[in-house]
């Protein structure tokens, strides 16, 4: 039988119950492409996310970007696989509100046979960017 | 320096303001945050944390982001207390490496100061899990703010 990774992913992540990080921060997938290895999605942060200055403490902030990050290098593998993380680095760029529907994008830029490469943006609705981050991460496969 | 203009306090005075703080923010509830050593000349502070199981991922390991927010609370408290709580310093960038896999429940944070200026601030951390084995590391920058300019 051929994988369809498309009808895999989509399944994952629009039927199944989410795993409780992902659902903490509030995700909801808008769209991917498995083909070209990125995926787009919403996330709003709860109030539990706050810091002293009433914005999101940065880790949450890297915490949606390590969602679609980790996604697109994981939908940019052949059959089910996850990828993760060995390093990361989030540049805060403004404060992120709390509460508010924010936009994630995650693209994986090299997909490499030991290493994967990815990159992600965070933005308010109107397109204002808020975070952006790069990382590399491990491929590997998963039995379902 | 602001330093000069505010009397220092002790050690163990300074972990017990920051112990009984009514003030504390959501972020630190959420991560089940605990101050439990400050070395002020050493510009140095250990945190412990009661890891929710809500921040596991699919492994059922907390998930990257999330161990960087302890990293990134220990900091950032590093900064405040270093520059003896007349400033913040929100961050601008953070690196972190995951060494191994951090499971819900105990673990703890040790941050440091590696250069407090008036313009930037440097500092790392190590986030270790129950058994003491390094989970993450950290590095960031940060611009050190007066607390009454924020805002």
């Amino acid at each position: 039988m051929i994988f369809d990774k498309r009808a895999f992913w989509q399944d994952l992540l629009t039927n199944k119950t989410p795993p409780r990080a992902t659902a903490f921060l509030g995700f909801e997938l808008i769209a991917f492409d498995p083909d070209a290895g990125w995926v787009e999605a919403a996330f709003t942060l709860p109030e539990q996310a706050t810091n002293p200055g009433g914005d999101a403490q940065g880790g949450f902030v890297s915490a949606m970007l390590d969602e679609v990050m980790s996604l697109a290098g994981s939908i940019a593998q052949d059959g089910p696989a996850m990828s993760p993380t060995l390093q990361m680095t989030t540049s805060y760029l403004r404060p992120v509100p709390i509460g508010e529907r924010l936009l994630g994008r995650g693209e994986c830029v090299r997909r490499g046979r030991a290493a994967l490469f990815t990159r992600g943006e965070l933005t308010r609705e109107d397109g204002t960017l808020l975070a952006q981050a790069t990382a590399s991460c491990i491929p590997r496969p998963m039995q379902y | 320096m602001a330093d000069d203009e505010k009397p220092r306090v002790s050690d163990a005075e300074m972990l017990a303001r920051f112990q009984n703080s009514k003030k504390r923010p959501p972020c630190s509830d959420t991560l089940g945050m605990r101050l439990a050593e400050v070395d002020q000349d050493a510009q140095r502070i250990r945190m412990d944390f009661d890891v929710s199981p809500s921040f596991a991922n699919p492994t059922g390991a907390i998930q990257g982001g999330f161990i960087s927010a302890l990293l990134d609370e220990a900091m950032s408290t590093c900064v405040i207390i270093a520059s003896n709580i007349t400033m913040t310093a929100p961050t601008l960038e953070m690196k972190t490496s995951y060494l191994r896999r951090l499971m819900p429940g105990k673990a703890s944070v040790e941050a440091r100061i590696l250069k407090l200026g008036k313009s930037a601030a440097f500092m790392e951390a190590e986030c270790f899990d129950a058994d003491c084995k390094l989970v993450a590391k950290a590095t960031a920058t940060a611009i050190p703010m007066l607390f009454k300019r924020l805002g």
